[in-house]
C-alpha cells in the first residue's frame, strides 16, 4: 500500500518531529495524523518508527513529554518542544533548506 | 547540557524502569486504538480495523526494544547479569576467592588508615572561623630557636604594630589541677588574652566564651571556659556546671562556658582542656610559672606567651604579614638591643599558617617524616597485596585458559570474555574494598592508643570513617582489580585456541610464567624491604628499653594518686604519708620506696621554679629556671638515681630542719662552674631558700636521648602545704618481679587511704615504653607487615612453582623416561625459581640501603643499613622461597612419564 510513496529520507523525521510540535503539544498518533495530513498522504511515517523517534527526541533533550487526558477524556503522552528542540529545529531547518537547494539546483542544471 | 539531559534521561530509566515499561505500553496501546478507531470510522470490522493498526505501527516488540536500548538500560543490565555469574564463579572457588579478598582487605585497609591519619594531622582544618586566615606568631630564643616563647609586652608591641592583622592573641599553656566537689582531675590549662575568642570566630556549646571584659591587668575574672571534649570525658557532659565554681589549683573559678564542639586549642599535640582569662594566672601564683606573677607583664625579658594566635586582614597575603613583623621585631631589637640579644645578632619573629592545626613545635619535621614512613610502609604493602592478588588472578586465568579457549571456540566474542574477566575482578576488588573498611576501621581503633612523634594522640585526630575514606577504599580497590584484572584478561583471550584447549604448552603460556616469575621478584623484594625495617624498629625499642637512663628503671614501678580528694589538712596529709611509706616499706617485696610529686617519664606536670643562686651572678635578663621535684627520703634509692656527689634528701630533712636541695650534674655545671656545689644555696623567690646538700647524675626524664636541663629535688616534709594538695607518686623499687610489686603496694595504699584508688598504677618500663609510641607504633605496622609479606611471597613462589611444574610435566617426563635422576629435576626446579628470588633479595637490600636515611632518625643505635641485620632478614626469605619450591619440586620428581606423555 505505500509502494507508491517515497520512504523519508534519514533524519527527516526527526526534522518533521520537531516542526509540528512547534506549533502546540501533541500525542504519538497526531503527530503522525498530522505529518501524513499535511503531506496530503505523501509521506508515509512508519508508526514505530516514530515513537524511537520521539523517544529519542526527548533523550536529547529537544522535546519532553507529559501525561494529560484527550478531548474525549483519554490519557495519553503529549509531547512539547523545549528551548533546546526550538533551537534544533532551526539548525535543521535551516540544514534541509541547504540540502534541498542544492538537490534542486542540481536537478535544473545537470 | 545535552549531557545532562541525557544522563537524567539514563537516570530515570535506570531507577524507574518498571513504570517506563508501563507508560510504554500505554503509549502503544493508546496510539494502536486510535488508529483501529480511524479504521472502524471509514467502515472497517473491529477486527480488520485492529490488524490494519497494527500493521501500520509495525513490529511492536521489536519497536519497543529499540525504544529500550535507547533509554541505554541494556548496558546496565548486563553488567547486572556478569556480576551475578562473577558471583557464583567466585563461589565456586572459595579458597582463591578468599585469598584475594583477604589480601586486598589487608593492603586496602592498612592504606586507608594510615592514609586518613596522615590527612587528618596535615590538612584537617580547625573548627574556627575562616581557619585559613589564622597564623601563629613567635619569637625566637637567645640559642636561636626561631619558635620560641614572647614577654607580655612584646606581645603588645606586636599587636599594636601589625596592621596586616586584624588581631592578635596570646596564649599559654599551664598544667593545672581542677578540683569539683566530687572529684579532681590535672588539666591542660591554656592561658588567653580576651580577644581569643572573638579572633577564632566560634561559638560557645554552652554559656559564653571568655571576652574582653574578663581579662584586665590587675582584676582578671576567675572564670573559665572548659573544652567540649573536657566537659564530656571528665564531666559526663553535666550541662548544670555552666554558673558552677571550680577549684583550680585550691583557687575557685567559675564555669562560665562549654568551648565550641570539636575544638581544644589549635595544638595537635596537646587538647586544652579548659580556658582562663590571662590576667587570673596572677591569682593561681606560681604553680603556673611566670604568667603568675604579676611583674611578669611588665617585664620584656619574660618570655613565656606563646604562641600568638594572629588573624591576617581582608586582602593582606601571608608574606606581607610575614614581612611587617619580621620589621617590627627588627625595631624591638634595635629599640631594646638587651632583651633582643640573640647568640647570632637579635632575635626575631617568625609567622606561620595555624588554621590546619599547629604541629609540636621542633618535631614538625620529625611528625611528617614519620607519617610518610607509615604511608610508605603501608603503600608497600598494599603494592605486595597487588602484586600477590596479580599473581593470583594470571595463575586462575591461564588455569581456566582452556574452559576460556572452549568458549572462543564455540563463539564467544572476545570483549564478552573480556567484559566477564574484568566484572569478575572489579567484582572482586569491590568486595575487598568493603572488607578493607572493616580493616581500616580495626586498625584505626587498635591505633587509636598510640601516639605519633611530637605527643600527637591518634585518638585526639578526630579520625571517622567518612566519604572521603569510603571513596579512597574504594579508588584503591577498583584501581587495583582493574589494572591486575585486564592483564590476565587480556592474556587469557589472546591465547591460541587450539594450544589452550588441548593443554599443551605454547608462547603465551610461557608469557604469564614470566610475568609471574616478574611479580615474584617484586613480592621478595618489597618483603625484605619490610622485614630489614621492621628489625630496625625492633632494634631500636630494645635498645631505647637498654639505654642509660640516668637510673636503673628495670626494678622500679611507681603509683600515682590525687590527694587532693583527700581534704586532708596539711597534718593529715603528712600523717597518711608516714603510715603509707611505712606499710609498703614492710612488704618483704620492696627493698626500697619513696613519695614525690613526680617519677621519670610520667609526661608533663613539671613545675618550672624560678631561682636565684648564692654566688653567681646572672646575665642580664637571664633566666634561671630549674624543673623541680619534691621527694621523700629513699626516692633515689626507689629509683636508683646514683647520687655523685654529696647526699640524698634524709629522713631527717624535716620541717624543723633547715631546708635542703639536691640539684643534677647538669645544673652544677651550668651554676658552679667546677666549684662543689655542695653548701651553696638557691633561693626560689621570697617562699624558700634551700642550702644544696648533694648532686645526682642527670636522670633522662622525660625522652630517650633528651638535652640535659636544670633539675633541683626538695624535700616533701619541708614544704607540706605544696604536698596536701597535688598529685603524688609512690616509687618502689624491688629485687623481684615490679608487676607484682606494684600490686602488692596498690593493695597496702587501699588499706591506709580506704574509698581512694591509684590514678595510675605501671612499673618504670611501662612508662617509658608508653613514651616510644612512635618507634612502637612503627615496629607494630613493619612487624605485621613483614610477616604478612613474608606469607604472601611464600604463597606467591609455592603458587608459581607449582604452576611451572604442571605447564613442564611433559618435558620433565620426558626427562625422567631418558633417565635423570629425582635429584637432577629437582635441582632444575629450583635453578629455575632461584633467578626471581635472588634478583628480588638484591633489589629488597638496594631499597633498604636506598630508605635507610629515611628511617634514620627514628631509630636509637640501630643502623638501618646493618649488614647483619640485612643478611639475616635475606636468608629467612631465600629459607621460605626454599620451603615454598620444595614442595612442587618434589612433585615434579615424582612426576610419572608414563602418564604425562599419554595425556593427549
Amino acid at each position: 500500500m505505500s509502494r507508491a510513496k517515497p520512504d523519508m529520507i534519514k533524519g527527516t523525521l526527526d526534522l518533521l518531529v520537531l516542526r509540528v510540535l512547534a506549533s502546540e503539544p501533541m500525542h504519538g498518533w497526531g503527530i503522525s495524523e498530522r505529518i501524513q495530513g499535511i503531506s496530503e498522504d505523501a509521506l508515509s511515517v512508519n508508526q514505530g518508527s516514530l515513537y524511537i523517534a520521539l523517544h529519542r527526541l526527548t533523550r536529547e533533550g529537544w522535546i519532553r513529554s507529559f501525561w494529560r487526558d484527550t478531548e474525549n477524556n483519554r490519557r495519553a503522552r503529549y509531547y512539547e518542544l523545549t528551548r533546546a528542540g526550538r533551537a534544533q529545529l532551526a539548525v535543521e531547518t535551516e540544514r534541509w533548506q541547504r540540502l534541498s537547494t542544492a538537490v534542486a539546483r542540481i536537478l535544473e542544471t545537470a | 547540557m545535552r549531557r545532562l539531559s541525557e544522563l537524567f534521561f539514563r537516570l530515570r530509566a535506570l531507577l524507574g524502569i518498571g513504570k517506563m515499561e508501563r507508560e510504554l505500553d500505554e503509549e502503544v496501546a493508546f496510539h494502536v486504538e486510535m488508529e483501529t478507531r480511524k479504521y472502524l470510522a471509514q467502515g472497517f470490522s473491529p477486527e480488520a480495523a485492529r490488524a490494519q493498526a497494527l500493521a501500520a505501527f509495525g513490529p511492536v516488540t521489536r519497536q519497543k526494544q529499540t525504544i529500550r536500548d535507547g533509554w541505554g538500560i541494556g548496558v546496565v543490565r548486563d553488567a547486572l547479569h556478569d556480576a551475578r555469574l562473577a558471583l557464583r564463579q567466585l563461589r565456586f572457588s572459595p579458597g582463591f576467592t578468599a585469598t584475594v579478598l583477604v589480601t586486598l582487605a589487608l593492603g586496602i585497609g592498612a592504606t586507608t588508615a594510615i592514609a586518613s591519619i596522615a590527612r587528618q594531622v596535615l590538612l584537617r582544618s580547625a573548627p574556627v572561623a575562616d581557619p585559613d586566615r589564622l597564623v601563629a606568631v613567635y619569637t625566637s630564643c637567645r640559642r636561636g630557636d626561631l619558635r620560641c616563647t614572647t614577654s607580655y609586652p612584646d606581645y603588645l608591641s606586636l599587636q599594636s604594630g601589625a596592621s596586616g592583622l586584624t588581631d592578635l592573641a596570646a596564649t599559654s599553656t599551664v598544667p593545672l589541677n581542677l578540683g569539683t566537689e566530687e572529684t579532681a582531675f590535672l588539666a591542660t590549662g591554656e592561658l588567653v588574652t580576651g580577644n581569643y575568642f572573638s579572633l577564632l570566630g566560634v561559638a560557645p556549646h554552652l554559656g559564653r566564651l571568655i571576652q574582653q571584659g574578663d581579662d584586665r591587668p590587675g582584676g582578671a575574672n576567675a572564670v573559665v571556659v572548659l573544652s567540649y571534649d573536657f566537659w564530656r570525658t571528665a564531666l559526663g557532659a553535666d550541662s548544670s556546671v555552666v554558673g558552677r565554681t571550680v577549684q583550680l589549683n585550691q583557687v575557685p573559678f567559675e564555669v562560665i562556658g562549654i568551648g565550641p564542639r570539636g575544638y581544644a586549642g589549635l595544638q595537635l599535640a596537646r587538647p586544652r582542656d579548659l580556658w582562663l582569662p590571662m590576667f587570673s594566672a596572677t591569682a593561681l601564683g606560681s604553680a603556673v610559672g611566670a604568667a603568675g606573677s604579676p611583674a611578669t607583664y611588665e617585664n620584656r625579658g619574660s618570655r613565656w606567651a606563646g604562641p600568638l594566635i594572629g588573624r591576617l586582614a581582608d586582602g593582606t597575603e601571608l608574606g606581607a604579614a610575614q614581612a611587617e613583623l619580621r620589621t617590627i621585631g627588627q625595631n624591638l631589637a634595635a629599640e631594646y638591643p638587651e632583651e633582643w640579644a640573640a647568640a647570632d645578632g637579635s632575635r626575631q619573629v617568625t609567622v606561620d599558617p595555624a588554621g590546619r592545626y599547629i604541629l609540636p613545635v621542633g618535631r614538625e619535621a620529625e611528625l611528617r617524616d614519620f607519617l610518610f614512613l607509615l604511608l610508605g610502609t603501608v603503600a608497600f604493602a598494599l603494592l605486595l597485596a597487588s602484586a600477590n592478588v596479580a599473581n593470583l588472578l594470571l595463575a586462575r586465568a591461564t588455569a581456566r585458559g582452556r574452559e576460556l579457549g572452549v568458549q572462543l571456540a564455540v563463539g564467544a566474542s572476545r570483549t564478552r570474555l573480556v567484559r566477564k574477566l574484568v566484572t569478575e575482578s572489579l567484582v572482586l576488588g569491590l568486595l575487598g574494598s568493603a572488607a578493607g573498611l572493616g580493616v581500616a576501621a580495626l586498625m584505626l581503633r587498635l591505633l587509636s592508643s598510640y601516639e605519633l612523634p611530637g605527643g600527637v594522640a591518634i585518638s585526639g585526630l578526630g579520625i571517622t570513617l567518612d566519604r572521603g575514606l569510603l571513596g579512597l577504599a574504594i579508588g584503591l580497590a577498583i584501581t587495583t582489580s582493574l589494572l591486575f584484572g585486564l592483564a590476565p584478561a587480556w592474556q587469557a583471550t589472546r591465547q591460541d585456541l587450539i594450544a589452550s584447549i588441548k593443554g599443551g604448552v605454547n608462547d603465551d603460556g610461557r608469557g604469564v610464567a614470566r610475568v609471574r616469575r616478574g611479580l615474584v621478584t617484586v613480592q621478595v623484594a618489597l618483603c625484605l624491604v619490610l622485614l630489614a625495617g621492621s628489625a630496625v624498629f625492633a632494634r631500636t625499642l630494645r635498645n631505647s628499653l637498654r639505654a642509660d637512663l640516668g637510673y636503673q628503671p628495670d626494678r622500679a614501678a611507681m603509683l600515682r594518686f590525687n590527694t587532693s580528694l583527700l581534704r586532708y589538712t596539711p597534718e593529715q596529709s603528712t600523717a597518711m604519708r608516714a603510715q603509707l611509706l611505712e606499710r609498703v616499706r614492710a612488704l618483704p617485696e620492696i627493698s626500697a620506696a619513696a613519695i614525690a610529686t613526680l617519677t621519670p617519664f610520667q609526661g608533663g606536670g613539671f613545675q618550672g621554679f624560678f631561682a636565684a643562686i648564692g654566688g653567681y651572678a646572672p646575665a642580664p635578663n637571664e633566666e634561671i629556671r630549674f624543673d623541680a621535684v619534691i621527694v621523700t627520703d629513699g626516692y633515689f634509692e626507689a629509683l636508683g638515681i646514683p647520687i655523685v656527689a654529696g647526699r640524698p634528701i634524709a629522713a631527717s630533712d624535716g620541717p624543723d630542719a633547715p631546708p635542703v636541695a639536691v640539684i643534677n650534674r647538669h645544673a652544677a655545671e651550668l651554676y658552679w662552674k667546677g666549684r662543689s656545689p655542695v653548701g651553696g644555696t638557691i633561693s626560689f623567690g621570697d617562699q624558700l631558700t634551700a642550702t644544696v646538700v648533694g648532686v645526682t647524675d642527670n636522670p633522662t626524664w622525660q625522652a630517650i636521648g633528651e638535652d640535659p636541663t636544670p633539675f633541683v629535688f626538695l624535700s616533701l616534709d619541708q614544704l607540706r602545704d605544696y604536698a596536701a594538695r597535688s598529685f603524688l607518686t609512690l616509687a618502689i623499687r624491688t629485687p623481684g618481679d615490679p608487676a607484682s610489686a606494684v600490686r602488692s603496694a596498690a593493695a597496702a595504699f587501699r588499706q591506709v587511704v580506704p574509698g581512694l584508688s591509684p590514678s595510675v598504677t605501671a612499673t618504670m618500663e611501662t612508662q617509658i615504653g608508653e613514651t616510644l609510641m612512635p618507634q612502637r607504633l612503627g615496629s607494630m605496622l613493619l612487624t605485621s607487615f613483614g610477616a604478612l609479606a613474608l606469607v604472601l611471597a611464600g604463597v606467591g613462589i609455592y603458587g608459581v612453582v607449582g604452576y611451572g611444574v604442571t605447564q613442564r610435566a611433559r618435558e620433565i617426563g620426558i626427562r625422567i623416561a631418558i633417565g635423570a635422576s629425582e635429584m637432577g629435576v629437582m635441582r632444575s626446579v629450583f635453578l629455575d625459581m632461584a633467578g626471581p628470588v635472588l634478583v628480588g633479595l638484591a633489589l629488597g637490600i638496594g631499597g633498604s640501603l636506598a630508605l635507610a636515611r629515611t628511617v634514620a632518625s627514628f631509630t636509637y643505635q640501630a643502623d638501618p643499613a646493618d649488614p647483619l641485620a640485612l643478611g639475616l632478614v635475606a636468608l629467612v626469605l631465600l629459607l621460605i622461597g626454599g620451603l615454598a619450591t620444595l614442595i612442587p619440586a618434589r612433585r615434579a620428581a615424582r612426576i610419572d612419564p608414563v602418564r604425562v606423555l599419554s595425556i593427549d
